[in-house]
């Protein structure tokens, strides 16, 4: 946890305390203020509920282990057994999509609450408990 | 082994072949029209598997030959740009044109002499779905009538003018934000009233579809539910509505059967891929996403032409547990020495499943790979697959073939005057994870049914790729004799190639493999010929054409595809280390 907080501290040095999610075309046109490190962060019942969010929408790409090995399709997804940009742009990224990287956007699938309790439930997939490393 | 009426026609394609090699004529003149893609002049390479009814990816040319093949030199390429998954494609050759399928969607038509380009077909597609799609990626097109027919990544059928490159018409067929699934295979041109094309998407919780569409344009004539919609008997194999989601579809192209008024084709495996019911897995009552034999996914059908309904079917892998969807592999229409008309299938379950093609009688079912244990094997007298493996839930079980299958969608050939059948066999295994319901909890894989468009994938297990036991993981290129699997001769290849196979009249067989190299082989005795190296591995379709009376073999090139990554992530890190995707494709001729 110490290290989540280092890097989010590292983080805001950079893009400031909070900042706005911007929804993909086409979605609701609201805007939601999200705080830059996982509020959930070693919360039991968020874990849990990260788990099963994870399996549904994130599993197929990243793979039962988060280390972005796909159960079918190879080496497709990143590896999200760390938060390589931060925790703000983790959420960023979960919300408004990659197309470049062929991420989707799930920002008008998925609420901020549901991108924290998966954040909380990768936070345990990290190798040999150094997760945010 | 031929029908009188093939045998002759051959004999006149020979004719004009030599006609054509000898004379250096200008381009056959014949286009694309429906007699011209049913028949095929030797000069063009007319669909998909070369033919729409034999699907036997053999030339008829003989210009090029055992003896004189080791002068055959490049004479042009061609790159089409871009790297995305590589290129799968077959390219087709109608009068001296080139048509390449580029992913996703688009078609290059090139002077198939020179390689200059002529024109481009760029659809605008819809980058909400092809950015995200799996299967943004073109394995194959049709030509008919003048029109060149793309099934696009979104879902969409479309034509293009085959002398402007214009749009001619556009039709969506699926609705690809909702289901995820688009089309990536080639469609079948069966004559100027009738255009057959399937759908992608066994891993989706859809009803996967084939499309019987008008080709003038683009309406739907019939629609067939590969997962048994309006059909008693298959709807009685799936557990309640667990059908509405079950996937199959049907992504690569069907060889017509004309004289039966058919299609044969093959459908996608059930959704989600993998179940945790065990051995229970064929009994509709058990517990389970899909509990029962899941008609008619992972399996050959036979389809009307005229209405699309079933006339006979056969379940390769019934209540798949492992992704063994039928969808791979050509349907090879033939007649034994006995005449008994023919069609031969190889399935990703590793065998080859050959049947009377009036009935669908299986007339001998063998393996085609040495490592299997998902079976036993067929019974043909009970007709039932014997000794099954069910992955025991929450163990890692040892499965071959591996996912991707005993054999992949890189067709095989058939060359009627050796009579032999030419194909690469996949030699490895996985180790399966099969998760179960415990406590509520699938530790693997998704917990209730994933509807969300593009979250659609649902596994219910895991894995890891893995060498057959005692031996390395390899490819086998076996020639045999189709109808009793005896084996005239066979190579080894350490890094299983993935190019399809091209024969020839004058004797040959080519490959190309993930190493890199085109190889012409001796159609008799599986000897190397003529090697050269193309700089990178290949996943698509190796074709040959005459231009202004000149035979070409032309190839495509670039690493890619999912079995590509599968191969350089999975199984062979360090000797496909550093390898990127890419896009390339290469003429041959003589000196």
């Amino acid at each position: 946890m110490r290290l989540l907080v280092h890097v989010a501290a590292a983080t805001l040095g950079t893009i400031g305390w909070s900042c706005v999610l911007h929804p993909p075309p086409g979605a609701a046109q609201t805007t939601t203020k999200v705080i830059s490190s996982n509020p959930l962060s070693n919360t039991p019942e968020a874990i849990a509920a990260g788990e099963r969010l994870y399996a549904k929408f994130c599993l197929q790409c990243h793979g039962a282990n988060g280390d972005g090995m796909s159960p079918r399709w190879g080496r497709v997804g990143a590896d999200l057994r760390k938060y390589w940009r931060g925790y703000t742009e983790f959420v960023n990224i979960v919300a408004a999509g990659r197309p470049e990287k062929r991420m989707p956007p799930w920002g008008a699938v998925l609420s901020a609450d549901q991108i924290n309790e998966i954040g909380a439930y990768l936070e345990t997939l990290a190798p040999d408990g150094k997760w945010g490393d | 082994m031929l029908s009188s009426s093939r045998a002759s026609f051959l004999t006149w394609c020979s004719a004009a072949a030599v006609a054509a090699s000898m004379t250096a004529t200008s381009p056959a003149t014949a286009g694309s029209s429906a007699a011209e893609i049913r028949n095929c002049t030797p000069e063009n390479w007319c669909a998909y598997h070369r033919t729409v009814d034999t699907a036997w990816r053999h030339s008829p040319l003989r210009q090029i030959t055992r003896e004189n093949v080791r002068n055959l030199r490049p004479v042009w390429l061609f790159q089409p740009g871009g790297e995305y998954q590589g290129m799968h494609s077959t390219p087709l050759v109608v009068d001296g044109a080139m048509y390449v399928p580029v992913n996703p969607s688009n078609v290059h038509k090139i002077d198939a002499a020179t390689g200059k380009r002529i024109w481009a077909f760029a659809p605008e597609l819809d980058q909400a779905i092809t950015s995200r799609s799996f299967f943004a990626h073109t394995r194959g097109i049709a030509i008919g009538d003048g029109r060149v027919y793309v099934g696009t990544a979104d879902g969409r059928l479309m034509a293009v003018d085959e002398k402007s490159g214009q749009l001619m018409w556009d039709k969506r067929l699926v609705n690809s934000a909702k289901d995820t699934a688009g089309f990536s295979g080639a469609g079948t041109f069966v004559s100027s009233d009738l255009l057959v094309i399937g759908q992608n998407g066994g891993e989706y919780p859809i009803e996967g579809r084939v499309f019987g569409v008008n080709p003038k344009d683009g309406t739907v004539k019939w629609t067939f539910y590969t997962t048994g919609r309006d059909d008693p008997e298959a709807l009685a194999t799936w557990k309640g509505d667990s059908w509405k989601y079950g996937g199959g579809g049907s992504w690569q192209p069907g060889t017509i059967d004309y004289a039966n008024n058919q299609i044969l084709l093959g459908t996608g495996n059930p959704n989600p891929d993998y179940d945790y019911c065990g051995d229970k897995c064929r009994d509709p009552k058990a517990d389970g996403h899909r509990p029962g034999d899941n008609l008619y996914t992972s399996s050959t059908v036979a389809l009307d032409l005229t209405t699309g309904k079933v006339k006979w079917h056969f379940q390769e892998a019934p209540a798949d547990a492992y992704d063994y969807d039928a969808s791979v592999g050509e349907y090879v229409l033939f007649s034994d020495s006995e005449g008994r008309e023919l069609v031969l299938h190889p399935g990703k379950n590793g065998f080859n499943h050959v049947h009377e093609r009036k009935t669908g009688k299986p007339v001998n079912v063998y393996p085609d790979m040495k490592n299997f244990n998902w079976t036993s094997g067929f019974n043909l007298r009970t007709g039932e697959w014997e000794n099954r493996l069910w992955p025991k839930a929450g163990e890692k079980t040892l499965v071959c073939p591996a996912i991707d299958g005993g054999h992949s969608w890189n067709a095989g050939a058939y060359n009627p005057d050796t009579k032999l059948f030419y194909r690469i066999a996949n030699e490895w295994c996985m180790n399966l994870i099969s998760k179960p319901k415990v406590g509520g909890k699938v530790l693997v894989g998704s917990e209730e049914r994933t509807t969300e468009p593009f979250a659609q994938t649902f596994f219910a297990a895991d894995w890891e790729g893995t060498n057959p036991p005692g031996d390395r993981v390899h490819g086998r290129l076996t020639a045999r004799d189709p109808v009793t699997g005896k084996i005239k001769w066979e190579r080894r290849y350490d890094i299983i190639p993935h190019s399809a196979l091209l024969s020839t009249a004058g004797g040959l067989v080519f490959i190309a493999t993930y190493e890199g190299n085109l190889q012409a082989l001796d159609a008799e005795t599986g000897g190397v010929l003529w090697e050269f190296s193309l700089g990178s591995g290949s996943n698509g379709g190796i074709v040959s054409y005459a231009a202004n009376g000149k035979q070409y073999v032309a190839v495509v090139s670039g690493h890619g595809s999912y079995v590509g990554r599968a191969l350089a992530e999975g199984y062979y890190k360090d000797e496909l280390k550093g390898y990127k995707e890419g896009r390339l494709v290469v003429a041959f001729a003589l000196d």
